[in-house]
């Protein structure tokens, strides 16, 4: 009897702390990966964009988007100078622990339609974290290859249920019509380290530097 | 459990400390490097994708 209390205390003790090993993980151990992650695609689309490898065909057209890879920067200077994350192709869990990710079937930065971009208010470097703070003004700006996207905020955050689809749709101002505009969707969870709702801010297109004056769309 | 490992290891007391804290250091690597991150993205804690 007595031995069997300390085996099963002792498995309990160790559950504990394998546990709390886990959250302490999710916080700073997928931060980290994150960041490294991050790192790694900020080299890479500075060597991408840089001038002499590309072509104007390139400019033009930022190729195809591969589930996993990065393909453009997101800056947002209400979340501070040093704010930014490369974006990458996809919403699994498995593309957003390395940065925010874009919504497979929305339309590409710039275009008319829905540009939609999903990240984690918490772990991973917790990216969108501040996302429910923006407000209507507020300025996003998505550097691809072809140059610099900026939008603007247009709305306060609207709170929505997980299914909620009609927000990724092209005119999320009139779903179902055609869209008009170009716009940006950032979508995050609320409250935090939960699945329970989402927290969607939109934005529109307010103007575009070209990389290269003269070359690209 | 943990002092039937203890006497399943060989070795004077401090050679057997000296296991256990190497037992322990490459079980924490293993949880730390392979299922922590597996873990990661099969549990769903903070979900933000839509639709």
């Amino acid at each position: 009897m007595r031995f069997c209390q300390r085996v099963i205390g002792e498995i309990l003790v160790t559950s504990g702390v394998i546990v709390a090993l886990f959250l302490a993980y999710m916080y700073w151990g997928t931060a980290m990966r994150e960041g490294d992650a991050q790192q790694r695609f900020d080299r890479e689309l500075s060597s991408r964009w840089a001038a002499p490898g590309l072509s104007l065909a390139m400019l033009g057209s930022p190729g195809r988007l591969v589930t996993g890879r990065p393909f453009a920067l997101m800056r947002i200077p209400a979340f501070g100078a040093d704010w930014k994350f490369a974006i990458v192709q996809g919403t699994g869990l498995a593309q957003l622990a390395l940065g925010p990710g874009h919504v497979p079937g929305t339309q590409r930065p710039g275009q008319v339609g829905n540009f939609a971009v999903a990240g984690h208010r918490v772990t991973a470097g917790n990216p969108f974290w501040s996302v429910p703070s923006l407000r209507p003004g507020d300025a996003v700006f998505i550097d691809t290859v072809s140059g610099t996207y900026e939008y603007k905020i247009t709305a306060r955050p609207v709170w929505v249920w997980p299914g909620d689809s009609a927000v990724l749709a092209p005119s999320p101002d009139r779903p179902g019509q055609r869209p008009r505009h170009a716009w940006i969707t950032l979508i995050t969870c609320d409250p935090a380290w939960s699945g329970t709702s989402r927290v969607v801010v939109t934005g529109l297109l307010v103007g575009k530097t070209p990389r290269y004056p003269g070359g690209g769309s | 459990m943990y002092r039937w490992i203890w006497r399943q290891l060989p070795g004077s007391a401090a050679a057997r400390t000296a296991t256990m804290a190497l037992l322990l250091i490459a079980v924490l690597a293993l949880l730390w490097l392979v299922v922590f991150p597996w873990a990661s993205i099969h549990v769903p804690v903070d979900q933000s994708g839509i639709g």
